[in-house]
């Protein structure tokens, strides 16, 4: 087991990955956010707040990363990013997870006012960040079985990842089938071996598996 | 990128946004709001094949 609490010891690898995962939890501000505003200043208010965010952060991102595929690299950001836990400044090399991260729960969010009800974007959104962010920090300091068909995964991470999702679905909607259903969805995707980047693949999955539960199954109140 | 593929993404965003707007029916600004999120995915997705 590496020492998890002394952080100063850990290699630097080990620290980045830390600092990597720690930044993708931060992204449950999204969903307090969603949440607490949501009935200060209501749901669409809020919403438009979200997405406009999104949508410029994208948007800015991509310009950054141009200007570094260019050899003109804006380094404050470089350090940024690095310090967020991004492998910046190895190789000239783009990385788009924040991106597809923020653009996926976005789409989930619209989605849900669409269809009126926000559950969608809590189960989801808890899905890739607490469970992607919990499996991965446990599975990586913690895991000891290896997960037969994605050895890259491990078993410990697995469960940590379905607990911290489930939990989290259901302080949020209250619903405890609902959470359930995502929270299996969600660790399903996550231990398929894909090259897919998974901030894309859980949200939209775990969306379109409630989607289809609200159609089909009437789990929905 | 080659043109062919560059036109492909191009077609389905612009496709994909004008079935966002289609479906939001009673809501245009929200069917706005996610034919630009849904546009902005798929040129996502083209850099990240380009890269």
């Amino acid at each position: 087991m590496k020492p998890i609490l002394k952080v100063k010891q850990l290699e630097e690898a080990d620290r980045l990955l830390l600092r990597r995962k720690l930044s993708h939890l931060a992204g449950l501000t999204y969903l307090l956010l969603l949440f607490h505003a949501s009935s200060l200043y209501g749901v669409w208010k809020v919403s438009l707040a979200l997405t406009s965010f999104v949508l410029s952060a994208s948007a800015f991102y991509t310009a950054y990363e141009i200007l570094k595929v260019e050899g003109k690299p804006l380094r404050r950001l470089q350090r940024l990013w690095r310090l967020l836990g991004s492998p910046e400044g190895e190789t000239v090399q783009e990385y788009w997870n924040a991106c597809w991260f923020g653009l996926s729960i976005t789409l989930t969010l619209l989605i849900s006012l669409l269809l009126g009800d926000l559950s969608l974007t809590y189960i989801a959104g808890s899905a890739v960040i607490l469970g992607d962010g919990f499996s991965g920090l446990t599975g990586y300091f913690l895991g000891k079985h290896k997960i037969t068909f994605n050895p890259s995964k491990t078993l410990e991470g697995a469960v940590a990842g379905f607990l911290a999702a489930f939990l989290g679905g259901f302080l949020f909607t209250g619903n405890p089938m609902l959470s359930l259903l995502g929270a299996l969805t969600g660790s399903a995707v996550e231990l398929y071996p894909s090259k897919l980047p998974d901030n894309l693949t859980i949200t939209l999955t775990v969306t379109l598996i409630l989607l289809l539960a609200k159609i089909l199954g009437g789990i929905f109140p | 990128m080659r043109r062919p593929l560059k036109t492909v993404l191009l077609g389905l965003s612009c496709g994909l946004a004008a079935l966002a707007y289609l479906t939001g029916g009673s809501q245009p600004n929200l069917a706005i709001l996610l034919a630009l999120n849904l546009s902005a995915m798929v040129l996502l997705a083209a850099a990240s094949l380009q890269s």
